[in-house]
C-alpha cells in the first residue's frame, strides 16, 4: 500500500503541476476566469468576516470604557469641527452653483455633488508584498471594478474585483496601480505610479527640467476618467536629477494613511441628475440662513 | 471505524486548516507582517508526515489555492508551490518522523525556503517581485513555530483519535 503510494506520488505530482501552470495561465490571461475567482472569493468571505471580528470587539471594548471626561472633551471638539465645515459647506455650495452656471455657459458637462458611501476595511494589507485590502462591501452594494476609493486624507486605490458581499481594494502603492495627477502649484501633469506595499509612489516620465519641488502637492487630474479630479494623492519628497538622463526621479508620499485608515469612502461618478439636487440643498440652506436672520433682526428689535 | 470514523478525522483535520488559514489572514501591526510564519503550509506538512493517506498532494494544492484567493496573487501560483512541498514531505515522511525535533526545524526551514523561492519565481514572471530581504523572513519564524505547531496539532490528533 505504502509502496504503490509513493509510486504514484511523482505521477500526482505531475499533474497538478501542470494544472497550476493552466489555471495561472487562464488566470493571467482570460478575464472570464474572475467569475471563478469570485466565486472562491465569496466562499471564503466568512473568513475575512471572522478575522475581523476580535477587532470590532476590542473596538467596542475601547469605546465603552472612554470616560466621561474624554467623551465630554471629544463632544466639544467635533462639534467645533462641525460648525467649521458646515460654514465651509455654505461656501462650497455657493461655490458649486456659481461653478455650474459658470461650466453651463461655457457648455461643458459638469460633475457636482457626486455620490460616495462608507465601506469598512477587512483584514487589512495580509500580506507584506501585495498593497491590496478587503473591503466590506460588494456587489450587493453596487460596487464595480474599477471604482475609486477614497480616504478621509487622499486617495486611497481603487476596486480591482468584486464578490457578492466583499470586494479587492487595489491601494495606490501596488506595482500595478498608476494615478494620473496633476502639481496643485505649476498644473504640470504626472502619473503617479506605485512601487510596492509600505514604498512610496513614483512620478514617472517628468522631464528634467520641469518647474516641480520638494513639498509640492500632486491631486488627482480626472484624466483617464477613473479618479474623480482634485483629490490629493501626496507630496513631493524628494527629487533626484540623473546628469545624462531626460527624465528624474520624483518620489511621492502619499497623503492618505493608506494602513491606518480603516474606513474609506466608495465614489461613484453621477450624472448631471445631481446637479438638481445639489440646487435644492443650496436653497434650503440659504431659507435657513434667512430665517434665522429674520429672527435675529427680529430679537434685536424687541430688545430694541 | 469506517465511513463515520473517516468523517469524523476528514472533519477534524479540515477545521485545523480553517484554523490556519485564519491565521494566514489575521490582521497584524504593519512591521510585524513580514514575520508571519507560513501558518497554512505548516499545517500541511504536520498532516502530511502523520497521515499521508489522508491528506495529499490534491488536498495541499486545494489549500494552495484557497491562499492564492485569500492573498489576491495569481491562481495556482501558491497552489503550485504546496504541491511541491506537499510532494517532497510524502516522499519522505518516514525519515522526517523519525528524525529529532531540531532536525524537524532544519526540514521546516527547507520546504519553507523552497516554497518561497518559487513563489518569488512565479511574482517574477507576474511582475510583482517583492523588493525586499524581509520576504525571506518566514522561512526564521516558520521553523521557530515548527516545534508549537507540531505539537499542539499531535494532542488534537491524539485526542479526537485522528486516524
Amino acid at each position: 500500500m505504502l509502496f504503490n503510494n509513493s509510486q504514484y506520488l511523482g505521477i500526482r505530482f505531475t499533474f497538478f503541476l501542470i494544472l497550476s501552470i493552466i489555471v495561472m495561465v487562464m488566470d493571467h490571461r482570460n478575464h472570464q476566469f474572475g467569475t471563478i475567482r469570485g466565486m472562491l472569493s465569496d466562499a471564503m468571505a466568512p473568513l475575512q468576516y471572522t478575522v475581523n471580528w476580535p477587532m470590532a470587539l476590542t473596538q467596542r471594548l475601547k469605546d465603552n470604557v472612554h470616560s466621561k471626561h474624554e467623551l465630554v472633551t471629544e463632544n466639544t471638539h467635533l462639534k467645533m469641527q462641525n460648525l467649521l465645515l458646515k460654514a465651509k459647506v455654505q461656501n462650497i455650495l455657493a461655490l458649486q452653483k456659481e461653478n455650474t452656471s459658470l461650466r453651463a455657459l461655457l457648455k461643458s458637462s459638469s460633475q457636482i455633488l457626486d455620490h460616495v458611501a462608507v465601506a469598512q476595511l477587512l483584514a487589512i494589507n495580509m500580506d507584506a508584498y501585495i498593497a491590496q485590502a478587503i473591503l466590506d462591501k460588494g456587489k450587493d452594494d453596487k460596487v464595480y471594478v474599477g471604482q475609486p476609493v477614497l480616504g478621509a486624507n487622499g486617495v486611497m486605490g481603487q476596486v480591482i474585483q468584486v464578490g457578492r458581499w466583499t470586494s479587492r481594494l487595489m491601494l495606490i502603492t501596488d506595482t500595478r496601480s498608476a494615478v494620473p495627477v496633476v502639481n496643485d502649484r505649476t498644473g504640470m501633469r504626472a502619473i503617479a505610479v506605485g512601487t510596492g506595499a509600505f514604498r512610496p509612489l513614483s512620478l514617472i516620465n517628468v522631464p528634467d527640467t520641469a518647474d516641480i519641488a520638494v513639498g509640492d502637492r500632486v491631486s488627482t487630474s480626472g484624466l483617464g476618467l477613473l479618479y474623480p479630479v482634485g483629490y490629493p494623492v501626496g507630496i513631493v519628497t524628494s527629487i533626484r536629477k540623473k546628469p545624462g538622463e531626460q527624465f528624474s526621479d520624483v518620489v511621492v508620499s502619499p497623503t492618505a494613511h493608506l494602513y491606518r485608515d480603516t474606513q474609506v469612502l466608495l465614489y461613484w461618478h453621477t450624472k448631471a441628475g445631481m446637479v438638481d439636487e445639489a440646487a435644492s440643498q443650496l436653497k434650503q440652506m440659504q431659507q435657513e440662513d434667512k430665517n434665522m436672520n429674520q429672527q435675529i433682526i427680529e430679537r434685536v428689535r424687541d430688545g430694541g | 471505524m469506517g465511513v463515520n470514523s473517516t468523517g469524523r478525522s476528514l472533519t477534524i483535520i479540515y477545521l485545523t486548516f480553517v484554523f490556519a488559514l485564519l491565521l494566514t489572514i489575521f490582521p497584524m501591526p504593519t512591521w510585524l507582517l513580514w514575520f508571519r510564519p507560513e501558518w497554512a503550509l505548516l499545517f500541511v506538512i504536520y498532516w502530511i508526515v502523520a497521515l499521508p493517506n489522508r491528506v495529499g498532494i490534491a488536498t495541499s494544492w486545494c489549500i494552495g489555492l484557497l491562499v492564492d484567493v485569500l492573498n489576491g496573487a495569481t491562481l495556482g501560483e501558491h497552489a503550485m508551490a504546496f504541491a511541491l512541498v506537499a510532494y517532497l514531505a510524502a516522499k519522505s515522511f518516514r525519515q522526517f518522523r523519525m528524525s529529532a525535533w531540531w532536525q524537524q526545524m532544519i526540514s521546516v526551514s527547507i520546504f519553507v525556503a523552497l516554497y518561497q523561492l518559487l513563489i518569488f519565481f512565479l511574482e517574477g514572471i507576474t511582475g510583482t517581485i517583492p523588493k525586499t530581504v524581509l520576504y525571506w523572513l518566514p522561512i526564521l519564524t516558520s521553523m521557530l513555530v515548527w516545534p508549537l505547531v507540531f505539537i499542539v496539532l499531535r494532542r488534537i490528533r491524539r485526542r479526537y483519535q485522528v486516524t
